[in-house]
């Protein structure tokens, strides 16, 4: 606890939550919270975050009792909501007070349609139909969803999903709203439309909103408060500005500052001295441009490892996937993809992004025959795809899908590893040489007798990978890999894909995380609904923030700033914390 | 992607409006009736009846593709096994099949060294296959016209106690999760190599333990937190909710469930005297 928030909070308030001494153990005796103190003042909005693993979840999970009262484990110290006792009250009567919307969208729904989902809290604690319909009416009108309500959860984006959750927790008018990394499963632009609602809320009915997230940079400009928990304590709460300043410290913690504080720290700007914010950067930054202007990039601010060793002027390597016009439709739905082109040569890295819903994994199922094309013509490895299976393919095109669980059967993680060579008809040798290189490359060399389903979320993924690498595809597709993942987790799997391109693998990535989108790839395919809106070197395609936008994408804040600060001599397709810090060094500003 | 099992479809017909007691009174008296007559024009006006009842209620004919397979497939059991083996059966029907030694084959010590199918089994195959049908088919209407949450609610507004309730909300609710998982499980396994073209039992059980497994740790996974979000509701809060959109159980709605039984009752004995059948 810090001076500065104890001294924020008046006396006579009764505060939203106030944890004592809080210890939590897990049934099975794992520790998860150890002495946490914690005292948050009506109507503040606050962060939590932490690595995963931290605790945020537990942490999050005990301010409307679903620990104790229905995970079990044991509990040391007091944690009181609104005045209530959570050990004493139960779940259902702090439900009045909390809210929580949770990480996955699909488990939260329970009704038939929006319009029940929004009664079914306030059905249960007996409130008059007349006052339901009116809640369900103000409420779906201040969450922008009153055009949602006869919809079933089929027919909703996950983005949609969490609003509605949302809604459904309002309707049963808490004072606090508690969002557990709600946003991790959506688009860029979803996720900053819900961290705007959480806003809102706050602002206006003077809700306490606490998020768990790791999202920095919208929690720079939201949050009055934030709360860094490692390995389950606390061990910081101030200020965005307080908290972010600590660049190094926050690193080694696995999170990630924001993209411009990290910037003033490297052109070595003192910790008070930083920025948080986009507008707090450029105004610190515009009136220390001294030196001449830069119009554009040279190859040496230009970071060298992201790009491949360029081809031979003239030379282009082979295609291995060409999609000619291709168009697919789920069977009674509408139009998946439609009129896609495109060719993916030998040794690209490709990013490929859009809005949830866009298309994009329906697309890559079509490169490794999972679907089959409705209309057009498309080859793999030089063949149509018509002729082509998934087993078959499965040795050359290799597609990480998004939830390792979906897979590990195995009860060791070298077994799991050697699945998919032995359906190959590997065998001796050849095959446990395969298995080895495959479980170094991702770096799970020393965890191959251990359960797969005992691991973390991270290393059971770099399971999944590895089962796909051991099959030796020239091709390795990544669906989202990144979701929900710490710094470190973001940058493991980056890095790994990134070695992988430099060993000569062919390399496409699904994700949502414009900021290693920019770090990683050299070109940049945007999808909105079922069709290719930009196809393009990444370099020239986040030199179109609108268009992106149009697409449901936000820019990383590197990308704003530099194009904020163009009309003043910075290069406006300058993409990465790196490519800036040599910019400006050059123009004069920090050391 | 197909419609899960016992997966709600929504609509506003008679059915979907009644509570979910009163369907569940009529789904028993059906049952009650088909096991307590044994003529067949009465059980196959039952049967369709039922049938009727699922047509009204909007439910596809496509709904009704499984029992292409499972109609002859009782048929056949049925009757070849009540044929031969029913301690009633007096009347030969033909000996289709000779063996070369002798067997005992009834319960009256009947040796014979031939499979005779007699009239009495035939008939009591027939019944019987009727009655199975039956419930294969009655009370999923129930979970096909009801949302889980109302089925929740409606149970528990006349007495079902509060963690029955609740066990029975997640489970439903999982169906079509499970659903969707197997396939997202196929397809993993398909990317590693898992070839499902290939038939066979061999080939049948060799991938079933890759799709099995991992369909039961993503459930358990998924089980936390539905839990979570079904508490986070205030779920159970109190005894009585309030009920929205669905009907509460009035006090014509019990007259109708006694009324039912009653007839039921009635329907039942007079059938027997007037159709008394072969004492199935």
């Amino acid at each position: 606890m810090t001076p500065e928030n104890t001294a924020a909070i008046p006396d006579n308030t009764i505060l939203a939550v106030d944890i004592r001494q809080l210890s939590y153990e897990y049934p099975s005796g794992v520790r998860a919270l150890n002495r946490i103190d914690l005292t948050i003042a009506k109507g503040q909005c606050v962060a939590i975050m932490g690595a995963n693993g931290a605790g945020k979840s537990t942490l999050c999970l005990t301010l409307n009792g679903i620990i104790p009262h229905s995970v079990g484990g044991t509990v040391y110290g007091a944690v009181h909501i609104a005045g209530m006792d959570t050990m004493t009250h139960q779940v259902h009567d702090l439900a009045r007070r909390v809210g929580l919307v949770m990480q996955n969208p699909e488990a939260q729904l329970l009704c038939p349609t929006v319009e029940d989902e929004l009664a079914f809290g306030p059905e249960n604690l007996c409130v008059p139909v007349e006052e339901i319909r009116e809640r369900i009416h103000a409420t779906a009108a201040a969450v922008r969803i009153a055009d949602l309500l006869d919809r079933g959860p089929t027919d909703l984006s996950g983005g949609q999903i969490q609003r509605v959750i949302t809604a459904a927790m309002l309707t049963m008018n808490p004072e606090i709203i508690v969002f557990d990394e709600a946003t991790s499963a959506l688009d860029p632009r979803g996720a900053l439309d819900l961290f705007a609602l959480a806003r809102e809320l706050n602002l206006t009915r003077g809700m306490t909103v606490l998020m768990a997230e790791h999202k920095s940079e919208p929690i720079a400009e939201f949050a009055d408060l934030v709360v860094i928990l490692d390995k389950g304590e606390i061990i910081d709460v101030g200020t965005p500005h307080q908290v972010f300043s600590q660049v190094e410290r926050l690193t080694t913690l696995k999170i990630a500052p924001p993209q411009v504080t990290r910037l003033m720290h490297e052109l070595g700007f003192a910790a008070e001295a930083l920025p948080v914010t986009l507008e707090a950067a450029e105004a610190m930054i515009r009136p220390r441009l001294t030196a001449a202007s830069i119009p554009s990039l040279t190859k040496d601010v230009i970071r060298e490892d992201r790009q491949v060793p360029a081809p031979a002027a003239g030379v282009v390597t082979a295609p291995i996937i060409e999609a000619r016009n291709i168009s697919f439709r789920y069977p009674g739905e509408i139009d998946a993809l439609r009129g896609i082109t495109l060719t993916i040569r030998e040794g690209e890295f490709v990013g490929l992004i859009g809005e949830n819903g866009a298309g994009k994994t329906t697309l890559v199922k079509h490169f490794v025959g999972l679907l089959k094309p409705t209309g057009g013509e498309l080859s793999v490895l030089g063949r149509p795809s018509g002729s082509l299976t998934t087993s078959g393919l499965a040795g050359r095109i290799g597609l990480v899908l998004q939830n390792p669980d979906h897979q590990l059967f195995k009860t060791s993680v070298v077994d799991e590893v050697k699945v998919g060579p032995i359906r190959l008809r590997l065998a001796g040798d050849a095959l446990e040489e395969r298995v080895r290189v495959a479980m170094q490359d991702v770096g799970i060399l020393e965890m191959a007798d251990k359960h797969p389903l005992s691991l973390s979320w991270g290393d059971r993924q770099r399971v999944a990978l590895a089962s796909i690498l051991a099959m030796q595809p020239q091709v390795v597709i990544f669906d989202e890999p990144t979701t929900g993942q710490d710094l470190a987790g973001r940058t493991i799997f980056m890095d790994l894909a990134h070695a992988l391109n430099k060993k000569g693998y062919t390399i496409i990535v699904i994700t949502h995380d414009m900021e290693l989108i920019t770090r990683y790839a050299q070109r940049c395919v945007v999808m909105k609904q079922g069709r290719i809106m930009m196809d393009d070197t990444t370099r020239e395609v986040f030199r179109h923030p609108d268009l992106l936008r149009d697409t449901f994408i936000e820019v990383p804040q590197i990308v704003q700033l530099a194009h904020r600060l163009s009309d003043c001599g910075v290069p406006a397709n300058t993409l990465t914390v790196e490519e800036m810090t040599v910019v400006l060094r050059r123009r004069g500003v920090g050391r | 992607m197909s419609h899960a099992p016992l997966d709600y479809i929504p609509g506003n017909s008679v059915f979907h409006r009644m509570h979910v007691v009163v369907k569940m009174a009529i789904m028993l008296s059906i049952l009650v009736l088909m096991f307590s007559i044994g003529n067949l024009w009465l059980l196959g006006g039952l049967l369709l009846m039922t049938v009727v009842l699922y047509r009204i209620s909007g439910v596809p004919w496509s709904y009704f593709k499984g029992l292409r397979v499972l109609i002859p497939a009782l048929l056949i059991f049925l009757i070849s096994a009540q044929g031969l083996w029913y301690s009633a059966n007096r009347t030969p029907l033909f000996e289709p099949i000779m063996l070369p030694f002798r067997i005992n084959f009834s319960a009256d010590g009947l040796e014979a060294n031939a499979l005779t199918l007699y009239a009495e089994g035939v008939l009591f195959g027939i019944v019987l296959a009727f009655r199975m049908l039956g419930m294969f088919l009655t009370f999923p209407l129930v979970f096909l016209t009801t949302p889980t949450t109302q089925l929740i609610a409606g149970l528990t507004e006349v007495g079902l106690p509060y963690q029955i309730s609740f066990i029975f909300t997640t489970a439903l609710r999982f169906i079509p999760f499970l659903y969707a998982s197997r396939e997202r499980v196929t397809e993993a396994q398909r990317l590693r190599g898992m070839d499902l073209e290939k038939k066979g039992i061999v080939n049948a059980v060799r991938q079933t333990v890759p799709t099995i497994v991992p369909m039961i740790t993503s459930a358990l996974r998924t089980t936390s937190d539905l839990e979570i979000a079904i508490e986070s509701r205030a779920f159970g809060a109190f005894d009585k909710r309030t009920a929205y959109r669905g009907r509460r159980f009035t006090r014509s709605d019990r007259n109708m469930v006694i009324g039912l039984a009653v007839a039921t009752l009635i329907a039942a004995v007079s059938a027997r005297v007037f159709f008394p059948g072969r004492g199935f």
